[in-house]
């Protein structure tokens, strides 16, 4: 219900003050010139003010006294504007059950603002002369202005209250308008019909902190319950989002990681086959000396054995043979298979790999000690002969290698899935008190 | 937040990059035990 009105020049600094017709308290009018009613702050009388004898419209008193947060007079500066309180209403939801509160403001070269507040939460309000388009289809509906989609999320009525100060039109307690609120967070475009006319608004969410340094109020903020319709989440932020930054970081990885794979050169340095007995004396296989080149790179060692309903187990050490230094690892490979009820069935692998990472350049050996079964056996009988399995080693040097990608991506993917679930948790919160809820559609749809 | 992930998502591709170019397998680091003069291997040739 804010207005405009064309500008004017300087503020006027002193208000014109008259006697109230009924109590004979004094009456201020801030906005002279565009005030056409106002209410006694004593005896809450409503005076005509466009009538030059100050007549009186109604002199019943209110039912409710309601004492504004923001005392009628105060200024204060809300983007870059000083505004000052020249009017106050209380009202209320069709069932009377919700309540919130609505401050008008004035500028002389503005015009009329409001400032709203409901559950702690505060909108900073201008009426807009061009009218939304507004899009129906089933249950839901939305609004294009400017650009910008609205969701609907109320509908209802609104009933004043309680009325305090000058406004620019015929207000008076008990009135009614129709209602419909559509979000598009940080703003709320709101529609107001009755039979005489339709106004739309533009909210903007305010922070509580911000009304309080702008208007100086000492006393304690009403709290803040729940999540309001257009406040906007906390990880929203303008520019690019934290999801878009993490496609860019995404593409980028792999972009690099493409470039490193490429890059490879995959080298086999050796390959050699053994045999392992169970009662060899000889336990320790010896690989002939390689040559590892190129500085740092990744070792690749294949181990291949024709297990069958078996195991063997590799107990490994890649020496350095001029540092002498060791890397020892284990590595084993199964193989089992068979037919049941399914039909076959088989488990394991003949082959295994085992990744070495920054080896240095350098001549190098493996020492490879095989371990099994002490007998072959089957599942069901065991028969007392030596084992002997063959097996084979391939060592590849500088192979590409994924694990740093995923590990990458995981690691890059923590915080924008965190800030996805905590902006879902939001938006639900959000819509929890709407009718029109998408994440209600959504819940049925889980729950069918 | 923003600013945050943006210092990390960059380290993150530096450090990629550094592991990549050394051929250093993080996971593969993390379950081998690393180098170490008269470790627990031993000189056999």
């Amino acid at each position: 219900m804010a207005g405009e009105i064309p500008p004017q020049s300087a503020p006027k600094k002193n208000p014109k003050v008259f006697d109230c017709p009924s109590c004979g308290g004094g009456v201020h009018l801030r906005a002279l010139g565009h005030t056409v009613t106002v209410v006694c702050a004593s005896c809450g009388t409503l005076i005509d003010t466009t009538n030059e004898n100050h007549k009186i419209l109604s002199s019943a008193a209110q039912k409710i006294k309601v004492e504004p947060l923001i005392p009628l007079g105060q200024r204060g500066k809300i983007f870059d504007v000083t505004w000052e309180v020249i009017g106050f209403m209380q009202r209320s939801d069709g069932s009377g059950q919700y309540h919130w509160r609505e401050y008008l403001l004035f500028n002389p070269a503005q015009g009329f603002r409001w400032l709203t507040e409901f559950d702690g939460h505060w909108n900073f309000v201008v009426s807009i002369k061009d009218k939304p388009t507004l899009f129906e289809a089933g249950g839901s509906s939305h609004v294009d202005y400017k650009g910008k989609s609205f969701q609907l999320f109320l509908k209802g009525a609104a009933k004043v209250n309680f009325v305090l100060g000058e406004f620019y039109w015929r207000v008076k307690t008990g009135e009614r308008v129709q209602v419909k609120d559509f979000i598009a967070p940080p703003e709320i475009l709101s529609y107001e019909a009755n039979k005489e006319e339709i106004i739309w608004s533009l909210g903007q969410y305010v922070a509580p902190e911000e009304i309080r340094t702008a208007f100086q109020i000492d006393k304690a903020m009403p709290m803040r319950l729940g999540v309001a319709p257009n406040q906007p989440a906390a990880f929203d932020s303008k520019g690019i989002s934290i999801s878009n930054y993490w496609l860019i970081f995404v593409a980028i990885l792999l972009i690099l990681q493409i470039f490193f794979a490429v890059g490879v050169k995959n080298e086999k340095v050796y390959e050699g086959a053994f045999s392992y007995l169970s009662d060899d004396l000889q336990k320790v296989k010896v690989t002939p000396s390689f040559e590892l080149t190129g500085g740092k790179k990744n070792l690749d060692l294949k181990f291949y054995s024709p297990v069958q309903n078996s195991w063997i187990e590799f107990q490994v050490d890649l020496v350095n043979e001029k540092t002498g230094e060791v890397r020892e690892f284990e590595k084993g490979i199964e193989y089992y298979s068979g037919t049941d009820s399914d039909g076959y069935w088989t488990e394991g692998s003949q082959v295994s790999h085992v990744l070495l990472s920054a080896v240095p350049a350098g001549l190098y050996h493996l020492n490879i000690e095989a371990s099994s079964a002490k007998t072959s056996s089957t599942f069901l009988y065991a028969t007392f002969e030596p084992k002997k399995l063959d097996y084979t080693v391939v060592v590849t040097r500088d192979v590409s290698n994924w694990s740093n990608f995923f590990g990458a991506f995981l690691a890059l993917s923590i915080l924008p899935a965190f800030a996805w679930w905590n902006k879902r948790s939001f938006e639900r919160a959000r819509w929890s008190t709407s009718d029109y809820s998408p994440y209600e559609i959504e819940e049925e749809e889980e729950e069918e | 937040m923003k600013k945050a992930f943006i210092i990390f998502g960059t380290l993150l591709c530096l450090t990629f990059s550094y592991v990549n170019y050394f051929g250093i397998s993080v996971w593969d680091s993390m379950k081998i035990g690393k180098w170490g003069p008269g470790g627990p291997g031993t000189y056999h040739k």
